[in-house]
């Protein structure tokens, strides 16, 4: 009975748009002209700048292209040439022309889902399904097949989602629950249509919040625009009055929703199985109903997450590499004394300090004291004291975050001199030095990076390198050397002035001011730090790095002399002659290269279609869930790696039993990581060729 | 102090000959005066200047006779820089203006006209290094002006005929002391200096509870003394008074002290509080009844450890403030009574 109601409720709606509708409010204008005076290297706006928004935008307003004909597209490209005055806010004829359209594409589009959810999906016709389709549909008929499809597509996962949690589930006993998950999908897409559909003001936001993405974007994949409810997500969060798990929620570009601002210290750190930018497949309170966020979109799954009223949750996220994690956390208020980095003693063929690292956080308005790199040097003097002959920094998936603390991290391992160079906004490069002379820790070390360290994390490594004062090992990192800064959008704005005091701005805008240099005046942009010694990833293989994102800058170098004094060269070649006759017969590194290899030859298949026969479906699942187990478990025949904590954490976990809950969750998977235990042997190599 | 006495180090370079020969008819030996008139003054007014700094004269007094040393030299530059060519040749005329040019520049601190500020920014580790490393690269580049500025002088003297005779004047003499003292006065002092800037970071740090900073200082005021030890034993007393490497080494063996001493007792209280802290933080979970007798009995341990590492650490600050205040201005009043006992007295 409800949904007539708002269809008469929209048409209603649609009717004094059409007859109103002379302006159409947006911050195109400010935002373009904050991201020209702030951005590093904005780019030139002339026709193919405007050309680009035009089609980005449309593409973003339907991305699996099932609201628009190729018709209604024709139609709205005679409004191309003049694109350029409508993002200026100086006329209005192709917005008024587009938000009825798109309301009424998009109540179409609902009116083929209440249809489709009305009869059973049939799971044995032999058909597929393209969410990479580049080509608009050209009849109704065909718009709604494609509807028809990305629904049932949609319906499968859900199936799927289930069969991942419950592996005593058959085919038989799934499609059982097809009705169900039917209804779900039904109840998701109204939902996502709902806020669409609902009125003229809340289509003009959404369009004009689409202009902006879309005009950010064309500057480099990490300038995002987000409006104030986006930012008030994160402000609550700090709050720090309330017990929390510690996480806020994305949609990322491909409509999926992402772990982002991973508070430190609170239970989601702290659990250490969870980074930025990890994939929220499904959640649950504790021993509840698995949640799926698949095909959600990020207000969706707000609530969705929202509706979870426990306070324990149980996740299941994908990490970058593919690999799944099942987090269960517990909300805790968060304290401001907590150190938020955490380390332990490996006892190989030489004593090692083995320390994580998941983002570079800083002091943030309510968690007084919390400095990463502060955390690390007390960490190192807890090491210090138990004689550890080298460290092993674990940075994997660690996506950065403030640069002045990785610089002060990295200062602790290298006496004096340039760290980095920062150029912005057609400036010359700037040299970052070290801000204490000294170092706290002098011995051996070897620093672990993958495809997902990114940012920050590749200036650590990369800095490191150049001086020769740590092994580089792992995969190549993603590929970022930018740096950002979040600025309120106010067209006069001065980067001089503290702007931080202008808290009345409703929208924010993330904006990539600054690029990155190694102190040997390389970069890393695009082709991420590349490690001494090499092991197989499949990060950049699923396509997640710098290279892979539309727009992304160029890769540029300091061009001019650059003064800095490297330390004597490691004996690279003999550890890596060392590591790999370790690991070209290791079962588990084998696996992961195999592993590499398939997703690479399945990407292109993927991008194909998917099938939505339930047999084609189900053997292609299971085929890839082998391929992903085999290479992710943990080989219950191999030895575990002598790990242990250091005196200081044995006593403090006398009296706090939940950081001895983690601890022992994370002793349990360190000691089984094949990776860090190449580590190991890779630096105990070190140790014993630098004693000679 | 350290100022003028590099300033010493830039200008104890001058003429030291005089001019012997006849006129001719198109008069090489008038030309060649012109040059080494300018130099004569620009050393006395040197002379003026240092001999001021170096015992004790009023700040006005100072500021006077710097005054007038700038005036010497740019009046200097501006004859040069209008002396004709000598039958075509403009060789000396261009290395003389050089050379007054260079030292005016030097004078006036203007340095990054004579080198890049940036490379040397980049270098150094704080803007006192930059500002040495600039003060030695300036020396180099008077030395440089002044050797070729010497070079053309010779060869011109030697094309027109004219001998050139070294004569010790009481300028001469008195440049000469000026440049011994300060070189060793340099000597003694850049092994202090580094190792007191090196000091002054590490009780910066202490003194906002930095830990990181505290433990990359302390290793690298380690380095600056083992470096600074050994470059003060090799210097023998200037003219048996062996004062300046005494009260230096007295200061060095101080800073040595405080590093074995007392920062393992800044560092001990550090972490003790980040234990007891954390401690706190997880008994402040508990409610009264959860609380056992093993955590109330760690805890109570826990405030008498940081009780008594807070009244070691209090302690080991009093005694390092006061000592360092002591050994500080004793060696200021070593140097200051060096400088007077040695160099040369000028009035003009």
């Amino acid at each position: 009975m409800k949904r007539p109601f708002l269809v008469v409720v929209v048409l209603n709606a649609l009717y004094l748009f059409a007859g109103k509708g002379e302006t159409f409010d947006h911050h195109a204008p400010i935002l373009k002209a904050l991201l020209r005076k702030t951005h590093v290297s904005p780019p030139k706006e002339d026709s193919i700048f405007y050309n680009n928004i035009f089609n980005d935008f449309l593409y973003r307003c339907d991305t699996r292209k099932i609201y628009f004909l190729q018709s209604d597209i024709d139609t709205l490209k005679k409004y191309k040439q003049q694109f350029k005055d409508e993002v200026d806010g100086k006329n209005h004829f192709f917005f008024q022309r587009f938000a009825p359209l798109y309301q009424m594409r998009v109540m179409q589009c609902d009116t083929f889902v209440i249809k489709t959810a009305t009869k059973p999906f049939n799971f044995t016709i032999k058909e597929s399904y393209s969410s990479a389709d580049s080509t608009y549909c050209t009849t109704r008929q065909a718009l709604e097949t494609r509807c028809q499809q990305y629904m049932k597509a949609k319906c499968l996962r859900k199936l799927l989602v289930t069969l991942e949690y419950d592996s005593t589930a058959t085919a038989d006993t799934l499609l059982k629950k097809e009705p169900l998950m039917r209804a779900k999908t039904f109840r998701e897409l109204s939902r996502s249509f709902d806020y669409l559909i609902y009125d003229k003001t809340t289509i003009e936001f959404v369009c004009g919040e689409v202009l902006c993405e879309t005009i950010a974007a064309q500057y480099d994949p990490h300038t995002n625009y987000f409006t104030a409810e986006d930012n008030s997500h994160f402000k609550e969060l700090i709050a720090g009055e309330e017990k929390l798990f510690g996480f806020n929620i994305e949609e990322n570009e491909k409509g999926i929703i992402t772990l982002n601002q991973i508070l430190p210290g609170s239970p989601a750190w702290k659990c250490g199985e969870l980074n930025n930018g990890d994939v929220l497949i499904a959640a649950r309170e504790e021993k509840g109903e698995w949640l799926s966020f698949d095909g959600e979109n990020r207000q969706s799954a707000h609530e969705l997450l929202n509706s979870i009223n426990s306070d324990k949750i149980e996740m299941q996220v994908a990490k970058a590499d593919g690999s799944r994690k099942n987090v269960i956390l517990q909300r805790e208020k968060i304290k401001p004394d907590d150190n938020f980095v955490r380390s332990w003693i490996i006892q190989g063929p030489s004593k090692i300090g083995y320390m994580q690292l998941p983002g570079f956080y800083t002091v943030s308005e309510n968690i007084k004291g919390a400095h990463c790199a502060d955390d690390v040097a007390k960490e190192l003097v807890k090491l210090k004291a138990e004689n550890i002959e080298g460290l092993i920094l674990d940075i994997r998936n660690n996506g950065g975050g403030s640069m002045d603390e990785a610089q002060r991290l990295a200062g602790i391992f290298i006496n004096e001199g340039v760290l980095d160079f920062v150029r912005y906004n057609e400036g010359k490069p700037i040299a970052d030095k070290d801000p204490n002379q000294g170092v706290l820790f002098d011995k051996p070390m070897v620093v672990m990076i993958n495809g997902a360290s990114a940012s920050a994390s590749e200036m650590l490594a990369g800095t490191l390198q150049d001086y020769n004062r740590a092994i580089i090992m792992g995969s190549p990192s993603f590929g970022k050397a930018t740096t950002q800064i979040v600025l309120p959008l106010d067209s006069n704005l001065n980067l001089r002035s503290d702007f931080r005091n202008k808290v009345n701005a409703q929208d924010y805008v993330k904006v990539t001011i600054g690029k990155l240099y190694r102190p040997s005046g390389s970069s890393n942009q695009l082709c991420g730090v590349q490690p001494d010694i090499e092991l197989p990833d499949v990060i950049k293989a699923l396509g997640y790095a710098e290279a892979a994102e539309k727009n992304c800058l160029p890769r540029d170098t300091v061009k001019r002399a650059v003064y800095f004094s490297p330390l004597t060269p490691l004996p690279v070649q003999e550890l890596k002659t060392r590591s790999e006759a370790r690991t070209k017969t290791k079962k588990e590194i084998l696996a992961l290269d195999a592993l590499k290899t398939r997703i690479l030859a399945r990407k292109k298949e993927t991008e194909k279609a998917i099938p939505l026969q339930w047999e084609e479906y189900i053997l292609r699942w299971k085929s890839d869930r082998n391929s992903y187990y085999n290479a992710y478990k943990n080989p219950e025949n191999s030895n575990p790696l002598p790990i242990s904590n250091h005196s200081f954490d044995i006593e403090q976990m006398k009296v706090d039993q939940q950081k001895e809950i983690y601890n022992k969750k994370a002793l349990k998977s360190i000691a089984k990581d094949s990776y860090i235990e190449e580590s190991v042997l890779i630096l105990s190599d070190l140790i014993q060729l630098q004693k000679k | 102090m350290k100022k003028h006495a590099l300033y010493l180090f830039v200008l104890s370079i001058v003429f030291t000959f005089n001019i012997h020969g006849q006129s001719t008819a198109k008069d090489p030996f008038a030309y060649l005066e012109k040059v080494s008139d300018g130099q004569a003054k620009t050393s006395r007014e040197f002379l003026g200047y240092i001999s001021a700094v170096s015992h004790g004269k009023s700040a006005r007094k100072v500021s006077q006779q710097r005054s007038e040393l700038l005036t010497a030299v740019t009046a200097s530059r501006a004859r040069v820089s209008h002396l004709p060519d000598f039958q075509g040749d403009t060789s000396l005329r261009w290395a003389a203006y050089n050379y007054f040019n260079i030292t005016y520049i030097v004078l006036k601190e203007d340095y990054a006209k004579i080198m890049d500020l940036e490379e040397i920014s980049e270098q150094s580790y704080d803007n006192m290094e930059a500002y040495i490393t600039m003060q030695k690269k300036a020396s180099e580049k008077v030395k440089e002006a002044f050797d070729n500025c010497d070079k053309e002088f010779r060869a011109f003297a030697a094309k027109n005929n004219i001998t050139l005779r070294d004569e010790n004047t009481v300028e001469s003499k008195k440049m000469e002391k000026v440049g011994v003292v300060t070189n060793y006065y340099n000597n003694t002092y850049l092994p202090f200096f580094k190792c007191n800037k090196g000091e002054l970071y590490m009780v910066n740090a202490v003194s906002k509870k930095d830990l990181n900073a505290i433990e990359q200082t302390k290793v690298a005021l380690q380095g600056y003394i083992e470096e600074s030890t050994a470059k003060l034993n090799a210097i023998e007393p200037f003219e048996g008074d062996a004062s300046m490497v005494n009260t230096s080494k007295k200061v060095l063996e101080f800073y040595q002290s405080e590093i074995k001493d007392k920062m393992p007792i800044v560092t001990d209280y550090i972490m003790k509080s980040e234990k007891f802290d954390k401690l706190k933080a997880a008994m402040d979970k508990k409610s009264a009844s959860e609380r056992t007798k093993e955590d109330i009995d760690q805890y109570n341990a826990a405030v008498n450890d940081l009780n008594a590492a807070s009244n070691n650490y209090n302690k080991a600050i009093g005694e390092m403030n006061n000592s360092r205040t002591k050994l500080i201005n004793e060696w200021n009043k070593v140097a200051s009574s060096f400088m007077d006992k040695h160099m040369p007295v000028y009035n003009h």
